[in-house]
């Protein structure tokens, strides 16, 4: 469904994505984990039209969308949440998710746009406070209304970066069933998290990313018992570190 | 909603009347406060997408003198020079839409106050062309009686605000709001700011112009220092922000507001000096105490009223009504 080969995105002299290939099929759940600064939050910029690779193809359902705007990929199926929560704050719940149903399809009335925005917000279950001004919500509920403004947009595919970080315990387990049931619904999804139990518990295939490459895929367990997935995140044990020197 | 909207139609259609049976000496206060209502609503609609203006002297100057050539130089009518006044005005706020590309805020602001000044030293410096310095008077031959410029200023006015509302129901408001509020996840929403910012800002341009079309009817004589007025910027602002920035009543109220406290200050003060020091400091201590303006104001009030202060809880901000 979508491809990534061969991209390299490049800061001046830093290097934050280099020559990364990637694939997520079609009703996937692809978890994307990696120490900080591994370079993913620039991955879904990139694929998101926010950043331009320098180097590399990335193609949707066949069609190419490297260097396409963020608007254009948005119309075409493609939906994410972002790391630090943005909902439009002087705008109430309901208008947020509208907002996200009107403009991701040509000729969309308020009415029915109004329908899908309910529907999204019933989903994520913050439809009761759909008047509430956004800015005036919880850092949690704000978490669920960026999520709902993404799925109105009825994407096939969901980016989503980080969503469950900062939540208490309570929400991360919403926020898993949720996941679940929104990728039963059919939507393709690829998630990049911190939490790493989050990623083993939801994820068919697991990526790692290191200093913008790859490091390892494969099945969350093959994951987490690999030794240089686990040497990125906790360094190396000590006794092998006296054994090299 | 359609009692509302017959209620609006019936109040739209009285003031566009009221010329007819106001005495003569109203047509001055009719005239000042509809064109404000017009520059109002056009400063509003481009705030709301986030678009701060700090030259809209440079759309009602163009309007102006748009009006002023097509009648002197071609010979048309009052009516028919409104028209590339309205153009005039739409296709320079397009392009200046263009041409600001993602500025925003202070920096958006910035590029219209030059714009607006850039406009008066060329209106300056091309006398062949503008009259120049020494300004111009408008084909008297062709001027109407005070009385259909005020009618069709008044005209004008309710016009515009009827374009206001009806743009509050569409689409495009939620776009304005979305962009003004965080334009860069707009975008991942299928926004394309653009467009949008292309398509408000030639609104805004037009409905300012258009006030400054009408205006030169009345006044008969431009110069540059009048047409590209920093005065006109202002107005345009304090308007809104008075009344209540971001809502629908709120450039309106403001408009009368404002021109209601120059007039009694002025009849209660005296021409000039105390009468304008005073006008100014209630107009500071206003934006200053109620931020939100009259409108906001109000609704924080009726909002207060009916919930009671005790169960006033955090995070039930409801929308505002108006």
């Amino acid at each position: 469904m979508l491809e990534i080969e061969h991209v390299t995105k490049r800061f001046g002299g830093l290097l934050a994505i280099n020559d990364l290939s990637l694939t997520v099929k079609k009703n996937q759940l692809l978890g994307v984990i990696g120490p900080n600064g591994a370079g993913k939050t620039t991955l879904l910029n990139v694929i998101t039209g926010y950043f331009r690779p320098s180097q590399g193809k990335i193609t949707f359902e066949g069609e190419r969308i490297d260097g396409k705007a963020p608007y254009e990929i948005c119309r075409l199926g493609i939906a994410r949440t972002f790391q630090v929560v943005q909902p439009f704050p002087e705008m109430s719940v309901l208008d947020n998710a509208m907002t996200g149903a009107l403009f991701s399809r040509e000729g969309i009335t308020i009415r029915k746009a109004r329908d899908r925005a309910m529907e999204a917000l019933e989903m994520v279950d913050i439809a009761h406070q759909a008047d509430v001004m956004a800015g005036a919500l919880t850092l949690g509920a704000k978490k669920k209304l960026e999520l709902a403004r993404a799925l109105a947009t009825q994407p096939r595919l969901l980016l989503l970066d980080e969503v469950m970080a900062g939540s208490p315990q309570s929400d991360i387990d919403d926020l898993m069933k949720l996941l679940q049931r929104i990728h039963a619904k059919g939507v393709t999804i690829l998630m990049i998290e911190h939490l790493v139990h989050v990623i083993i518990a939801l994820a068919q295939h697991v990526f790692v990313l290191n200093f913008g490459q790859e490091l390892f895929q494969g099945n969350p367990g093959d994951v987490i018992s690999h030794p240089e997935v686990i040497e990125s995140y906790l360094g190396k044990p000590l006794e092998a570190l006296a054994a090299e020197s | 909603m359609k009692a509302r909207i017959a209620i609006f139609l019936v109040l739209g259609v009285a003031v566009i009347l009221l010329p007819l049976i106001a005495p003569p000496v109203m047509n001055n206060m009719i005239l000042r406060v509809g064109s404000l209502v017009m520059l109002a609503i056009s400063w509003n609609l481009a705030a709301n997408a986030g678009l701060i203006s700090l030259g809209h002297s440079a759309f009602w100057g163009l309007g102006s003198y748009a009006a002023l050539l097509v009648a002197n130089k071609l010979g048309w009518p009052f009516f028919a020079s409104l028209i590339p006044a309205m153009i005039v005005g739409a296709i320079s706020a397009a392009a200046i839409a263009v041409i600001t590309g993602r500025l925003k805020g202070i920096f958006f602001a910035i590029s219209m106050l030059a714009l607006s000044e850039c406009l008066r030293v060329i209106a300056v410096m091309t006398p062949g062309f503008t009259g120049g310095g020494a300004g111009v008077f408008i084909d008297q031959a062709l001027r109407p009686s005070t009385q259909t410029v005020a009618m069709v200023t008044a005209f004008c006015a309710v016009a515009c605000g009827f374009i206001a509302y009806w743009i509050s129901l569409t689409p495009f408001h939620y776009a304005c709001r979305a962009m003004r509020n965080n334009e860069s996840a707009a975008e991942m929403l299928g926004i394309n700011p653009l467009r949008f910012r292309i398509a408000v800002l030639s609104l805004s341009g037009a409905m300012a112009s258009l006030a400054g079309g009408v205006n030169i009817w009345y006044s008969g004589f431009l110069d540059p220092m009048i047409g590209f007025d920093l005065h006109v910027t202002i107005l345009a602002q304090i308007a809104p922000i008075l009344g209540g920035i971001h809502t629908l009543a709120g450039p309106i109220i403001g408009a009368f507001a404002t021109i209601g406290l120059s007039e009694a200050t002025r009849i209660l003060l005296g021409e000039q000096g105390v009468s304008l020091l005073v006008y100014g400091l209630i107009l500071v201590f206003s934006i200053l105490y109620m931020p939100k303006g009259i409108v906001g104001t109000w609704n924080t009030w009726v909002q207060y009223r009916s919930r009671g202060a005790a169960s006033a809880k955090v995070g039930t901000t409801k929308a505002a009504p108006l």
